[in-house]
Parts: structure tokens; sequence; C-alpha cells
């Protein structure tokens, strides 16, 4: 990777970190959502009258507690690294060669969390960043 | 009443997954490609 390309930085570490991220946070969703499950079948006990223990119940909560605790740790973790991994790859168009590139960094990743422009605009953004990374798009002449 | 709200929330999950999966190869793909593309110039 010594080639000079100026301006352009390999995503590569950023990935491997939002990758990361994205695999513990995936878990973490598999996990709530099997707590939910249990949830929803004490739920079903108390609501058919049947005897349900208090420590059962304390335990229902408390492990919804850390279960909600352990996703959101994760969801801000991974919410954080896909920024950085999205600041980056957005900044690397114009270096491969792109010539319509119009959107900066800073916006490809605001526009994530911006209400209304948040349904159409990251669409077009990694569009455009797929559109201009691809092999046969014209290189830095 | 609560668990509707239960369904609910297992409903966002199964979404919260798939949005998971759809990220994942979304930075694999744009990273892979970028690189690629660089080895080529």
């Amino acid at each position: 990777m010594g080639r000079e390309t100026p301006g352009y930085e390999s995503p590569q570490v950023r990935a491997i970190w939002t990758l990361a991220l994205l695999d513990v946070f995936g878990l973490t969703v598999i996990i709530a959502a099997v707590s939910a499950v249990l949830e929803i079948g004490l739920l079903r006990d108390l609501q058919d009258g049947d005897a349900v223990s208090i420590s059962k119940t304390t335990g229902n909560d408390d492990r919804q507690r850390i279960v909600s605790s352990l996703y959101f740790l994760t969801f801000v973790s991974t919410v954080v690294a896909f920024c950085f991994w999205m600041h980056r790859v957005s900044r690397n168009p114009s270096p491969l060669g792109a010539k319509e590139w119009r959107f900066t960094p800073r916006w490809a990743v605001i526009c994530w969390f911006v209400p209304v422009m948040q349904l159409m605009r990251p669409y077009q953004v990694v569009r455009e960043i797929c559109r201009g990374s691809r092999e046969e798009a014209p290189g830095p002449s | 009443m609560r668990i509707t709200a239960g369904l609910v929330a297992l409903a966002r999950l199964s979404l919260m997954l798939a949005a998971v999966v759809l990220a994942f190869v979304m930075v694999r793909l744009i990273t892979v490609l970028q690189d690629e593309k660089y080895r080529g110039l």
C-alpha cells in the first residue's frame, strides 16, 4: 500500500472495528429477543392466572434491565464505529477518481441522523460511494 | 396490553437484526471495493 494516491486512506481498520461491533450488537439483539420471548411467556402465565413467584418476576426484571443496558452500550458503540467508517469511505471516492462526488464526509455521516433526510439521503450516499468505488469507474489520470 | 408491547418489542428487534445484517454486508462490500480499486490504480 505504499503507492502514491493522494488522499486515499484505507477503511480497513475502521471496517474491522465496525464489523466486530456489529457482530457483538447482533448477538445482543438475539439475546434481547430471547429475553423478550421469556418475558412474554411470563406475562402470559400472569394473564392466565397461573401462580408466578415474586422471585421469578424480579428475576425477569433484573434480566431485562441487564439486557437493556447491554443493548444500549453495544448500540451506541456500533453507531460511533459506523460513523467513523462512513466518514472514511465517503472521503475516498474523489481520490479514487469519482468525478461526480457531491457529498462531504461530514454530511455523509450527519444525514443518517437528520429527520426526513434520513429516509432518502443515506441510500443516495451509499449508492454514490458504491458507484465511485467500483473497479470500472474511471481512476485519476 | 403488556403482551402486545412485548410482541412489538420483538418485531422491532427482528427489524434491528435485519438492519445489522444489511450494515454488515454493506461495510464489507464497500471496504473491499475501495481497497481493490486502490490496488488497481
